[in-house]
Parts: structure tokens; sequence; C-alpha cells
């Protein structure tokens, strides 16, 4: 699959009717989770034909890049019923197999090292002050290959050192800086739209 | 939900010792096909619960499993009849809707529309504590992973999970 196809594809999925913004709902726009998927994928080897995991699911944006990417099992994690309910709709227009859990990621032991890769694209701890750290602590118990997350540029240090230091990663590296464009989503949100700049971030954990 | 699923989920409950495999109560079953991959079924079978995916496959309606877990030169062989069993239980069957039944405490996580709710309430979550030595040996909770970096300096094992 091309990049633009893949792009398509996510472009024309369902995001959030009612997003709720204590959960920090934002929707991973097709560009970014298109790349993100892609690079995985090109780069490293982390989606086709291994057990993907989506942290924090949502509308399952990411779930549906893997599952296009012909990742052997997609699995998405989200706290949100609704969400859920969309990224089954999603998931039956794209005709791909992907079984989701409704589940506080943070508070989950799975099992077993069955999941290969992580994708996520976590709370940036705006409402829920460490949430970005909590989601990248589960990550990093489950994974066995790779984690791939979105965090705020300005968290860029205090992550490496994290990651490096307490959730057991081999190797932390950015792969690349994006640009978050966030629409006018919630009532609080004064600009018409606002740019964030995000990392996109490659973690490996080591091997137990 | 499948099978390949069920066989990372346990019960988080605090106290429990032994939430897995959960138990299936099985209400709706459906079979979906999926493309055959040899290869990724002999990558997955060294990572599987095999006991737990024999017993959760029956809840489901599928027999065919062996009970014990057939050793590698069946894994290797180019006879495909084993790998298409694993296949058809590990990626086939859907729980659409039913129950996951925690094996110690009998708490059941319902399953709607093939999404298993695994959420909590809130006095069955675990509170991680250390013990603050500047405090006399009093347990301090722990909310966050900031807050485990923090206490690092001045608590002993910080591991300890309260009931």
């Amino acid at each position: 699959m091309k990049l633009k196809q893949l792009e398509g594809f996510l472009g024309d999925l369902q995001q959030f009717s009612n997003p709720k913004v204590e959960l920090e709902q934002y929707p991973t726009g097709p560009h970014i989770a298109s790349r993100m998927l892609f690079t995985a994928e090109n780069s490293y080897g982390d989606i086709s034909d291994k057990v993907v995991a989506d942290f924090g699911c949502g509308c399952g944006t990411l779930s549906a890049a893997a599952a296009l990417l012909d990742a052997s099992c997609v699995i998405g994690f989200d706290v949100d019923p609704q969400s859920l309910e969309t990224a089954t709709l999603n998931a039956e227009e794209l005709e791909v197999e992907i079984d989701f859990v409704q589940c506080d990621v943070t508070k989950l032991e799975l099992k077993g090292q069955v999941v290969d890769t992580v994708v996520m694209n976590p709370p940036f701890g705006t409402r829920k002050k460490g949430a970005d750290m909590e989601f990248l602590s589960a990550a990093m118990k489950v994974a066995s290959r790779a984690v791939y997350s979105l965090h705020k540029t300005s968290t860029r240090e205090h992550i490496k050192r994290a990651a490096l230091r307490d959730f057991n990663a081999k190797s932390a590296e950015v792969i690349c800086e994006l640009r978050y464009d966030l629409p006018k989503l919630y009532k609080f949100h004064k600009r018409k739209e606002v740019d964030i700049a995000v990392d996109l971030w490659r973690f490996e954990p080591r091997q137990n | 939900m499948r099978l390949i699923t069920h066989n990372m989920l346990s019960c988080n409950i605090k106290g429990v010792k032994n939430g897995f495999p959960l138990k299936i109560e099985a209400e709706k079953v459906i079979e979906k096909e999926v493309d055959f991959n040899p290869d990724f079924l002999r990558h997955m079978f060294a990572k599987i619960e095999w006991k737990a995916l024999v017993e959760a496959a029956r809840s489901m309606g599928y027999a065919e499993l062996p009970e014990d877990s057939p050793d590698a030169t069946v894994i290797e062989s180019a006879d495909e009849t084993f790998l298409r069993k694993l296949h058809h239980a590990l990626l086939e069957l859907h729980l659409e809707e039913g129950a996951l039944v925690c094996p110690e405490t009998g708490r059941k996580f319902p399953v709607n529309k093939g999404i298993p709710n695994m959420l909590l309430h809130e006095d069955e979550v675990k509170q991680t504590v250390c013990i603050d030595l500047r405090k006399g040996n009093e347990p301090t909770r722990i909310r966050s992973p900031k807050d485990r970096v923090l206490m690092q300096d001045v608590c002993i094992d910080l591991s300890l999970q309260v009931p």
C-alpha cells in the first residue's frame, strides 16, 4: 500500500461525535497517522505479520492503519464505550479485523509476550497530570518489539530520561517532529486552529 | 473478541493472585474466515498459553485442539493440519455476547458486541505504596510514575501492593 492510499483510507474514517475533554479526545489526523505507521513498517518492519496493540485507540485510526499495513492481529484499547462503537464501525467499513477492549490501559496487566508492537497517540497530560507517562509506562511493559508514541516536543528531555531510566527502554529515539493540527474542538478553545509541535518516538524495550 | 486477545487478558482486581485465564461464558459466538498465515502461527505458538487457549476454545464450542501442547516437530512439519486448527481457534472464533469470568473472585466482565468491558470499579483498583522512611515507615500511596521517581530515594520497597 502506498502512503497516499493509506492516508486516503484513514481520511474517510468517522471521528469523535461528542469528544470528552477530560479524556483529551482528539482525532489522530490521517496525515500523522499514515506517516507514523508507514515509517514503523517501512523503516523497522514493526507492523506487518505482527501483533499490534493500540493504547487509547479512540475511534481506531492507528488501529485501522496497522490493519491496512497487514498486521496479523490488531487490538485497540480504550476507556470510552462511544469511541469504541465508532471504532467498530470504522473497522467494518474498511473490512478489517480489529479486536477492541474497553479498559483503563494504565491499570491493565496483559499476560505474556504476545504483543509485538504498541502504537499510540496518548493523552498529553493536560487534563490528568502525568497521563502521558502512565501510558508510556504501560506500553513499555506490554510490547516485545517496539513502542511508537506521540508526545509534545516540549517534553522531549523528560520523556527520554524517564524511558531509559524508569521504563525499561533499551533505546528511545525521536524519529521525526510533526505538527499536530488541532481544530477548534472544545468550547474553551479560543483560536480556530492551533499547531502543536509533537515528536514521534520509537522506544525499544529491553528483553527480559 | 478473538481468543488471541483472550489469551492476554487477566483479572486485575486488587488482591487477586491468579486472575488468569478468564473463564468464558459464551452466549453468542460467530465465525469469520481470515487468511491463513502459517509462519505467523508458528511464531505465535511459542508465545501463547496453551491450556488457556484449549479451554477457551472449548467454551466457544470448538474442541479440536489437543489437550497437550504438541512438540516442535509437529509445528515445524509441512503438515498443516494442526496449524489450521490453531488458526481457526486463535483468529476465526469471535465472542460477540457473553462474559469473561475471574477464576478467583467470580467477577464477571461483560462482553457486548464483541467488546469486553474490563473497567474496574473504584474499590477494585490496586493501590501501590512504598514505605516512607521519613515518616517512620508509614505506607505512602504512589499515585503516578512521577511519584515513584520522587520517592525512590526515601522509600524502601517501591513495589508493595496493598489490598
